[in-house]
This record gives C-alpha cells, structure tokens and sequence, in this order.
C-alpha cells in the first residue's frame, strides 16, 4: 500500500513536470504558429503535422502544445487565489473565535451557498473574458471549502497548550497566527491546493469550451469547442477532438494523484499532531 | 506577590434561555513572594481554569487579579503583554505544550527572541546553559517534541519558561501523564529551582501527596469554590472540612457519598453548600444557607457551618 | 491447573523507526482465581503483552513462544476459534473509558450485547441481565442508567460500565489495562474497590503502572522493566522486601516515599542494551551488570528476581 502510493506520486508529480515545462517551452516546441496557416484543412496526422490540422489548416499539434499554458496558469493562479483567501479566513476565524467567527463563518455560509460553476459562466460573459478575470473570479468564489476546514483544523490546536504558552510569553496575535498556526496547517494547505488546483483547471476547460475563455490565447477548451461547432463530432475527426480531451484527463489525474498521495502522506502526521 | 479577590468565571451555554456553570465562583486567596500555594480537587473542579483567568489566557467573569500592585484584569492588552512574561504556566501535558513543528532549541530560544536585544551567540549560549539546568543533553537541542518521552518534553517546557525569569509560575498538574519515576525526577527538579531562585508558584494538582511534597499552603477546591486552605501541615493533620477528610483517606468514604454525585455542574442548585449533596455530616440547614469562610486556626480557614 | 501459562513469549514489531523488541522472553503463570499485577512504566511492553493474549495484535507482528490458556496454546488457534475465546473466556477491561465505549449507543445495549454474542440468550433476556450488572458495578438507578447513553455518564460510571462489560460473560480469565488511569482520587478508591470485590472468585491479569493500586487487588505482582519481567512474588513480599534496584527505586519515586527519583530514563525497546537492562540507572551497578544479562532467580519462595546482586 505505502509503495502503491509513492509510485503514484511519482507517476503524478512527473506527468505535472512534463506538462509545466512543456507549458514554458511551448513557443519552442512547437512547430509551428499555432496561429497561422500551414496545412490543408483537416489533414490526418502524417508526417508534417503530428496530429493533423484542423478545418482551417492550422496545426493541431502546436495549438495543443501553446493551450497547456492557458490551463495551468488558471488551474494554479485560481488555486492560489482560493487558497490564500481560504486560509487567511480560516485562520483568523478559528484562531480569534467569538464574534469575529461567527461572522466569517456566515461569509463563508453565504459564498458557498451561491452555485459557483453558473455564477462563473455568467460573471465570465459580462466581464471582459480574461486570464486574469478568470483566476480573480475562481479565486473569490472557490475559498469556501478550504476556509472550512482550515478553520476546523485551527479551533482544533488553538485550544491546545503550546498556543496560550506563546501567548503567555507576550507574543501578539499575529505573531502566533504566522509562526505557530500557519506551519501547523501547512501540509493541509497544500492538499487543499493541489485539489484546488485540479477544479480550476477543468473549470477552465469547461470555461473555454463554453466559448468563455481568454480570446487571445489559446486553450483546450476552445478546441474542443471549435471541433464540435465545426462538425468535428458529427464527421468522426478523432485527431481534432481528442488530443485536447485526452490531454486535460491526463493533467487532471497526474494532479489528483499527487493531490491522493499527499493526503496520505500528511494525515497520519496531522493526526498525531491533534493527539 | 500575587492577590486573587472574588474570582468568578461562568461559561454560559444555550442560545434563548442562558444556563449557567459556575467554573470558579468567588474565589479569593493570595500567594507571598517565594512561597507556593497547592490547589488541589477533582477534576472539572475548575482548578485549571483558576490558573487560566490568572495569567488572563481566558476572560474571567468577575473579580480581580493583582500581581505586583497591579491590577491585569484592568489592564490594556499592550500593556499585559509586556507584563506577561513574568508570569508563566505549565500545562498537564506535556506532549501538546510545544510546537510540534518547532525543535526543541528553537522552541526555547523564542522566548528569548520575543524579549528583544540578545544576538544569536548568546541565544546559543543562553540555551544551551537552560538546557543542562534542567537536564536535559545538548544533542537533543536538534528534536522534534515527538522525539522526545513526556518526561523530556517537561523539562523542555521548563526551560523554556525559565528563559524569561518569570517571578511566578503556575503549574497545572504538571506530572499527572508522568511515570512515578519520571515524576519524581520533575518534581525534585522544580523544588531545587524554587529554592534557588526564589519562585512563587501556585500548583494545580489531583494528587494530595503530590501537592504535599511541593507546597507551603493547599487549598482545597470542590465545584468551583475554596472550601479549606491553610499550612500543609494544618491541611494534612487537622483538616476540617468534610471533603479534605475524604481526599486524605479516599477509601474512608462510603459508596453512597460518591455515587450521589448525579449532578454534572453546578448550575442545578443555587442555595446552600457546595458539598451537600455528597457530605456524610449534612443537616438540614447544609441545604438552605451557603456557609461562609471561617478561621478556625493561624491562616486556616474553612468553607463550612458545622465546624465550630 | 494454571488458567493461564505464558512461556517464553517474544513479541516483536516492525515500525519505521526499527524493530521493537517490546516482549521478550516473559514467563507468567496465573493460577485459578489468581489475581497477578503487572506492572511497568510507560513503554515497558505492558500493554503489548496484553494484547498478545487476546491476539488483537497487528497481523505482521512477530509472537514467539506458547501461550497457553486452560492447556491450548492460543498462537496455533485460528481467528474462528479466538474469535470464540475472546469476551466470552478471556475477558478484556480497557483503559480510556472515553473512547472504550461506543457513544451512538445506549450503554446497557452494549453490555447485552456482550452478553448475547456469547451466551445465546435472547435479546430481552440478556437486556435484563445487562441491568443485573449495572447494579452488580453499583450504578444507582441501574434500569433508568441502562437507557443512557455514554456521554451521561461521568467518568467513573463509564468506568464501572466497561468493568460490567469485562464481567458480563462468565469468563474465567479477565484482564484489566489500566482500568484506574485517569480517574480522580476519590473516584479511583471506588473503581479499585469494586474490581476487588467483582474478581474475587476470578483469575485476572491486572495491568497498571501504579504499584500501590496493584497491592491493593493483587494477589501477586510481576514487575516489568524494558521488555522482560525483573521481579515477582506475593504483593506483602514485593512491599516489605523489594529486591530489584528497579523496583526499590519505584518504591522510593512515591511521592510518600521520600520522592528520591531512578537517575535516566528506561531504555528504548528498539536499542537495548546488551548487559543488564536496568545498568545504567542502576545504583548498585557493577562492571559485571554491562555485559551480562541476568536470568530470572528464585531467592525465597516464590519470589523471583532478575538481578546479579543476588546472583
């Protein structure tokens, strides 16, 4: 079981690292502008284009190449964003307790009760679609779980001895909060954000396909978009669906599997902590 | 050194009709300079939240706390900060008092840090003299808490707190999760500190013959109130109250004094004695009129009508 | 004939940070309505021995030597037969009764439960019984207490309800881990009286780390030191003439015994030493005691010591 696990993380963490510097190598690696056009329309994959070319003739390849940037800053950027905001809520709310909970909790109460996948399609339509649109919004709306259980994890320990030893020895507040209570939330901070991580990347694909993602760049979303508007279902152009498809599967299972192997890694470790 | 007057802390529970449970109900007592005062009672008698409302970690009730000349519970929480670390506590267990994700030196020397003006060299050297104070190796400066056995964590603790020269200290029940052995080696340790640099400390314990061996005076709490306090002596060879008697000899007391104890706080009954429900010698008075404090000797006093 | 007989038990374990030699080479007997105190510190292997007798033990755990229990060597029986053994034969008291109780549950359910795992009772019948025990532990109001659930009780009465659980069966070995641990004075003194009025025509294996609570239940009292047994005999010898350093050092730790603390701290179970495992914090320690490793003795009758002083 213990080996299962770390071939997991293995497999995951390396399918991640292939994907990030794909990601940042992208302009190099791909052949061609995925902007221009270098082919026939809808040519089979051969030897010029890997994956073919899709109804106007631009190169499957490279576009799949140049989306995965789209999608992993989103999926961190937005990840990050939630979590920040997540923990920050978390830890002042069960750290502080009393009033100052209570209405946190209620904040949190409220944002979770909003439908987040809907809110996120209409907000995107009014607002101009961009990267950074994306991952403020994703951001602000997604904290909710994550300031959930950090809170839970923090009224869990800030009750415990080592926390009123600090404060008897004269330290502030925020002192504690950042040297005694982030730490001890760390792991699960980062559990939290490796998931976080995940939606938000298949938000973001979900996004692109529904024609909301960033215009100017290109993301897998918008390929499969582009394939089903165009008839690429109807005509069984596998090389024009799948690339995209199978790609974001992949991401997402590498970051679950990292997200899996990290929870049961640290649990045991929190648990013995609370005892 | 430190004076307590009419400590009160009610936690309250239930959103439209409030109840209340007495933790600690008008309790008042005071400790000299160099001296230590034993509190002793079962627990859930609210003897660690005395010890908290003292250093203020938890807001009491009502009442006042003056260390120095000071009253904390008036104080200002920049000015209580400062003042906090003349005063310090050590908790029952040992094993969550620290930071589990600090070492042991570092857990030591943040104190020393808070305090201000000391560069990293006599940090190191500062710690590294605190460590063998309380026996402790130098090579354990570089563990985790969970490293180290309960005993070790203990003492971990107590160097910590001896860093900042605290003039009082309260220590709650601090070898109650310890072996005998383990206990004997923390509690020679705290007693050779006292003499040596002239510690006040009040400490909190189940344990009469633990209380014994370390304090000049004991009081005695049940349900929230003192009911006896006085010399150790006094307490252990003229004890008056009913409730002492039955902590001196435990297996004196019959099965009905125990098990009637149904009640789980304090709020069920507003009249009479605390200790009437489980007293052997109650009358019918016990339960009307609450008894008050009466000196029955030097610094003796008793929380209890029928001693006379 | 011996209700229980231990002989020559290993229990080894495996964790992260090595091996844990936490059992080695014990011998233990306990005679019908016997009751043996054993008793150790922290990490002595206590518990661990324990559970080698009712075989709740990880399945990856290494358990040499014989246990017998009326005869039959429990370690060769499958977890069918153990299965049968436990609760109903061999019955186990455990520490914590916080968590030792289930707290969805109605306490008197959960000893009729016990009752009917084993004695095929009907359900009402062993529900009746479940309240005869309430008021064999003396928990006042047995009937009405029976329909409560755990957390109404305080942390005696939870106690004696594990104890009515331990007992509920006719077993003929109990063993009892730490039933007093955490208890207040005054609470203690009642637990330890009922445990010895409820065992007296029993045999029980009573574990604690508190020598003074043992004397008062136990028969005999088997003393454990990092992993082995160190010394053994009837309670009165053990108190008016302890002969192991361990033991007299345990002795004079009592806070009612002049506090004088054992110098160290007990070995670890993973790293033991090869000598005398009490020679470091020894005060009688010779050069002999490092490299040699004492065996068991039998100096008087029936007591039994594991030192070269008496060599």
């Amino acid at each position: 079981m213990y080996k299962y696990r770390k071939i997991g993380l293995v497999i995951g963490i390396s399918v991640l690292a292939a994907f990030v510097l794909i990601a940042i190598f992208s302009p190099v690696l791909a052949p061609y502008d995925p902007y221009k056009i270098t082919g026939a329309p809808l040519e089979k994959p051969n030897r010029n284009h890997l994956l073919g070319t899709n109804n106007m003739g631009q190169d499957i390849f490279s576009r799949l190449v140049c989306g995965t940037r789209a999608t992993l800053i989103v999926g961190f950027g937005g990840a990050l964003l939630m979590v920040l905001i997540g923990t920050c809520v978390g830890i002042i709310s069960g750290y502080y307790g009393g009033k100052i909970d209570e209405l946190l909790t209620r904040a949190v109460d409220v944002v979770m009760a909003l439908p987040m996948f809907p809110l996120l399609i209409m907000l995107a339509m009014f607002l101009k679609p961009s990267i950074l649109t994306l991952i403020f919004l994703m951001g602000i709306l997604g904290w909710t779980g994550c300031a959930r259980i950090i809170r839970s994890q923090v009224l869990l320990f800030s009750e415990s001895n080592f926390i009123s030893g600090v404060k008897a020895i004269g330290a502030s507040d925020i002192y504690i909060m950042v040297k005694h209570v982030f730490p001890n939330i760390l792991p699960l901070v980062l559990v939290k954000f490796v998931f976080a991580t995940q939606d938000c990347m298949l938000m973001e694909v979900g996004l692109g396909f529904l024609g909301l993602g960033d215009p100017f760049m290109i993301d897998w979303g918008q390929m499969i978009n582009r394939a089903y508007i165009k008839g690429g279902f109807a005509l069984g152009l596998w090389w024009w669906l799948l690339p995209p498809g199978v790609s974001i599967a992949f991401l997402s299972l590498a970051v679950a599997s990292v997200g899996h192997s990290f929870e049961n890694e640290i649990n045991p470790r929190l648990r013995r902590m609370i005892l | 050194m430190i004076e307590v007057e009419n400590l009160k802390k009610y936690f309250s529970s239930g959103m439209l009709r409030k109840r209340y449970v007495k933790a600690v109900d008008d309790v008042s007592f005071h400790i000299e300079k160099g001296e230590t005062l034993g509190l002793v009672g079962e627990s859930g008698c609210g003897k660690t939240t005395i010890g908290k409302a003292i250093l203020k970690l938890i807001k009491p009730t009502s009442g006042r706390v003056i260390f120095d000349g000071v009253d904390l519970l008036k104080l200002k929480k920049k000015k209580l900060r400062r003042l906090r670390p003349r005063m310090q506590m050590i908790f029952q267990d040992p094993d969550s008092s620290l930071d589990p994700r600090m070492k042991i030196g570092d857990s030591i020397a943040e104190p020393l840090k808070l305090q201000g003006d000391i560069n990293k060299g006599e940090i190191k050297g500062k710690i590294l003299e605190l460590v063998e104070t309380v026996g402790l190796n130098p090579e354990h400066v570089n563990r985790y808490p969970y490293q180290l056995s309960g005993g070790q964590n203990q003492r971990v603790v107590l160097a910590r707190i001896l860093a900042l020269n605290p003039d009082f200290i309260i220590a709650d029940e601090p070898t109650s999760s310890l072996d005998v052995s383990v206990q004997a080696q923390i509690l020679n340790m705290m007693n050779d500190l006292k003499r040596e640099i002239h510690l006040t400390l009040l400490f909190i314990s189940h344990d009469l013959e633990v209380v014994r061996c370390m304090s000049d005076r004991i009081a005695v709490m049940y349900q929230g109130k003192i009911v006896e306090i006085g010399k150790t002596e006094d307490i252990f060879d003229y004890a008056k109250h009913p409730y002492t008697n039955t902590l001196i000899s435990p297996t004196s007391i019959g099965d009905r004094v125990i098990l009637d104890r149904d009640m789980k706080n304090a709020s069920d009954y507003t009249l009479g004695c605390v200790f009437y429900q489980r007293c052997p010698f109650a009358v019918e008075r016990c339960s009307k009129k609450e008894p008050e404090m009466i000196e029955i000797g030097k610094k003796h006093y008793v929380l209890c009508d029928r001693v006379t | 004939m011996s209700v229980l007989e231990i002989i020559d038990l290993k229990t080894w374990f495996q964790t992260q940070d090595g091996l844990v030699k936490a059992v080695n080479s014990v011998n233990l007997r306990i005679e019908k309505n016997e009751r043996v105190g054993l008793v150790g510190e922290t990490g002595c292997g206590k518990t661990v021995l324990s559970f080698s007798i009712i075989r709740l033990l990880q399945p990856t755990t290494m358990i040499e030597g014989k246990i017998l229990y009326k005869s039959k060597d429990i370690l060769k029986l499958s977890e069918r037969e153990m299965q049968k053994i436990r609760g109903k034969e061999i019955a186990m008291i455990l520490q914590n009764p916080t968590t030792a109780l289930n707290p969805v549950l109605k306490v008197g359910d959960q000893i009729a439960e016990a009752i009917w795992l084993h004695q095929g009772l009907k359900k009402k019948e062993a529900k009746e019984k479940a309240v005869e025990m309430l008021e064999a532990v003396k928990i006042p109001l047995a009937e009405k207490r029976a329909n409560e659930y755990p957390h109404q009780f305080s942390g005696g009465m939870k106690e004696r309800a594990l104890i009515a659980i331990g007992l509920a069966c006719c077993t003929s070995l109990i063993i009892a881990d730490e039933p007093t641990r955490g208890l207040d004075v005054t609470t203690k003194a009642q637990i330890i009286k009922l445990m010895k009025d409820m065992t007296k025509q029993r045999s029980m294996l009573f574990i604690t780390h508190d020598l003074e609570v043992a004397a008062e239940i136990c028969d005999n009292i088997a003393m454990m030191y990092a992993g082995e047994l160190v010394e053994y005999a009837k309670t009165d010898d053990v108190f008016k003439n302890p002969l192991h350093p361990y033991t007299q050092g345990i002795f004079n730790s009592l806070p009612n015994r002049g506090l004088k603390p054992i110098k160290g701290m007990s070995p670890s179970l993973i790293d033991l030493p090869s000598g005398c495992r009490f020679y470091q914090r020894c005060d009688y320690a010779r050069e002999i005691c490092k490299n040699r490793h004492p065996e068991m003795v039998e100096m008087e009758n029936g007591h039994f010591v594991r030192c070269l002083l008496y060599d």
